[in-house]
């Protein structure tokens, strides 16, 4: 295990909540309890709905929030033990919007070489070269260095935010909703971007997103996560061909592939989305879980090994049908 | 069949600093009762535009021309704003993407549903509740009574947008605009939505235009579908048509793109559509297209017309039903 490039230890991140003068704290647990590894080379895929500590998750591991409880390593060190500059040298961040993570009033070359400024490598002719090096490793014209965000599409943009975080060599990319906000054309050329820099470099990935289909194109392993838990975890393959959880049946089930009137498929989830500051004694998916059990409501599952995966459910599903609901 | 919505010939002007944006360029389809017909396109296509045109909510200084837009026989064009604003959630409703920003944060639910209900139809207070109360307990909210005093703060993105969907059903239209009614939805939720939309639609015989980048949710959704690229229609027919024989090269284009388990091998790659939309600013001729195009020849510059390959298949491409060389991979 000491060879992991990423290795999240227990890690849960609590957030008091103020809810006005009279009614006394609350405690909004964000992420609980989560243990991941990613080998070095490896893509992990996050998936879960909104809320449930995907993004929280991503910032610990980049460094910018620290955890309650539970420890990071990255390439064998401790996050704690690291400066911000060495953290950002090793792990760097792809986010969502390419409209709002680049400075507006920056040309394309001062937004790549920002990194290199902050961390003093080079003269300002070599972090220019570096920068024209790393549009043309991200697929970008040399002449768009001079350009400002505005005068690029959303895809070139994003491409822009990718080079900007290859600069420093870092080994491991964090993206959060790479692709969520580009169009479906686009979308494709940038997955193939993030692959061929994965071949090339050697790159390690954390992909974290809502959509399935992105994620199972591109990971080898994915973690399901819901109310700040791991509830499924195992290889890509494994997961989408025999789900075992009810919650990663539903989110599959929930990926709508093109299929001519095929239909949108009942989930057999109800409506009473939890409310995170009070979480649903025992499983917290049992109030609107299809395959809910009495005992479902009274015990916290575990995250137990069930075939390739890691599953916390008491009664996992087999071969990924939902199992029948034990009578009322 | 009732036609429910006819539209012929629907063009979309935006003046803008470096001239006229042409948003929309001239198109036409028609939708009958209880009929879904799907309207999909990338970013700046001119979707969202066509629905805001139909409803006659174009932003200021927008231009909107056509030589037929009508609602169940009644011509639209020559309305002024009094007389769209009676046909407005009363024949047709509108669900719009974003569930907090098209409700009011300062009334209640029960204000807003019972709205549209009583300045229509100038039904009391007490029936318009009792209606707002049904259906919401037909789509399946729990506990409706209690929603009516609640405001939209404090529902979840997914009872919003049910809340939108229960308004724009009040005064039972004959047609509802859906303009990426899930896209601000979780997944699980974005099911559950447009199940009750269609069956709604069973129920009612709801004509419903639902405009969408998902071409997932069209293929499950629609009766039939139009692809717009840069204005445009590029191509429109049955459902089971277009997905088992895309002729436009777009069409076949945003099909491949998709990211799926076959897709996938070490060292795959996704087929991808290089290159960017044109901009619709100035005059444009020919194929929008043909610059992403790999079967674009010289002939694609000039004018290109919608045409039908097979009855109610058409497709504005002088290379398609030629024969297709299978595109990249």
């Amino acid at each position: 295990m000491s060879a992991a490039m990423l290795d999240i230890r227990d890690v849960s991140k609590v957030f008091p909540i103020s809810r006005g003068m009279f009614r006394g704290g609350a405690k909004l647990t964000a992420v609980g309890g989560v243990s991941l590894s990613v080998a070095p080379g490896e893509v992990l895929g996050i998936v879960g709905e909104s809320g449930c500590g995907k993004t929280t998750l991503s910032q610990i591991m980049l460094g910018l929030l620290p955890p309650t409880t539970g420890e990071v390593t990255i390439d064998g060190q401790p996050l704690k033990s690291l400066g911000r500059l060495d953290i950002a040298r090793r792990v760097q961040p792809i986010f969502q919007d390419p409209y709002s993570s680049l400075n507006p009033r920056q040309t394309i070359q001062e937004i790549v070489s920002v990194p290199l400024v902050v961390h003093g490598i080079g003269s300002s002719a070599e972090r220019a070269k570096q920068a024209a090096a790393m549009l043309d490793l991200v697929g970008l014209p040399a002449r768009f260095l001079d350009r400002l965000p505005s005068q690029l599409s959303g895809g070139q943009r994003q491409r822009v935010a990718i080079a900007r975080a290859l600069i420093l060599k870092p080994r491991l990319l964090i993206c959060d909703e790479p692709t969520s906000a580009l169009d479906v054309s686009i979308q494709a050329q940038v997955l193939n971007l993030l692959a061929d820099l994965r071949r090339e470099l050697g790159l390690t990935f954390v992909v974290i997103s809502h959509n399935l289909s992105v994620v199972e194109y591109f990971a080898d392993r994915i973690a399901v996560m819901y109310l700040g838990r791991v509830v499924e975890e195992g290889p890509s393959a494994a997961i989408f061909a025999n789900p075992h959880h009810p919650y990663t049946r539903a989110l599959i089930d929930s990926a709508l592939p093109i299929d001519p009137g095929g239909g949108i498929p009942e989930l057999g989830l109800g409506q009473a989305f939890p409310d995170p500051i009070n979480p649903p004694p025992g499983c917290a998916f049992n109030p609107r879980c299809p395959a809910v059990r009495p005992d479902c409501a009274s015990r916290m599952p575990r995250l137990d090994a069930q075939g390739e995966s890691r599953v916390a459910c008491l009664y996992p599903l087999e071969r990924g049908a939902v199992a029948a609901p034990a009578s009322a | 069949m009732a036609t429910v919505l006819d539209i012929r010939d629907l063009a979309v002007d935006i003046p803008v600093e470096a001239g006229t944006l042409h948003a929309v360029r001239g198109i036409s389809f028609a939708i009958e009762k209880g009929r879904t017909f799907c309207i999909v396109g990338e970013s700046g296509c001119g979707k969202s535009m066509t629905s805001l045109a139909i409803m006659d909510l174009l932003p200021k200084g927008a231009v909107r021309r056509a030589s037929a837009l009508s609602l169940n026989g009644r011509s639209l064009a020559d309305l002024d704003n009094r007389a769209m604003a009676d046909i407005r959630g009363a024949e047709m409703a509108m669900i719009f993407q974003e569930p907090m920003t098209s409700l009011n944060p300062s009334f209640t639910i029960g204000d807003q549903l019972t709205e549209s209900l009583r300045r229509h139809r100038g039904t009391s207070r007490r029936e318009a509740e009792a209606r707002a109360v049904s259906i919401l307990r037909m789509i399946g909210i729990t506990a409706p009574e209690s929603r009516m005093s609640q405001y939209p703060h404090q529902l979840s993105g997914g009872l919003r947008q049910r809340i939108m969907i229960a308004m724009a059903m009040m005064c039972d239209p004959s047609l509802i605009i859906a303009d990426e009614p899930t896209t601000a939805l979780d997944v699980t939720i974005q099911a559950q939505i447009l199940r009750l939309l269609k069956s709604l639609q069973s129920e009612f015989g709801t004509a419903l235009l639902l405009i969408t980048h998902d071409l997932g949710i069209v293929s499950r959704m629609a009766d039939d579908v139009a692809v717009m690229y840069a204005g445009e229609i590029v191509e429109s027919g049955p459902v089971e048509q277009i997905f088992r024989d895309p002729q436009h090269p777009y069409t076949r284009g945003l099909i491949a793109c998709l990211p799926n388990r076959e897709r996938r091998q070490v060292g795959g790659r996704l087929a991808s559509i290089p290159g960017t939309v044109p901009s619709l600013v100035g005059s444009f001729t020919g194929c929008a297209f043909r610059e992403r195009c790999e079967l674009a020849i010289e002939a694609c510059a000039e004018p290109v017309t919608l045409r039908s390959l097979v009855p109610g298949h058409q497709v504005r491409c002088i290379r398609a039903g030629a024969p297709i060389e299978e595109t990249a991979a």
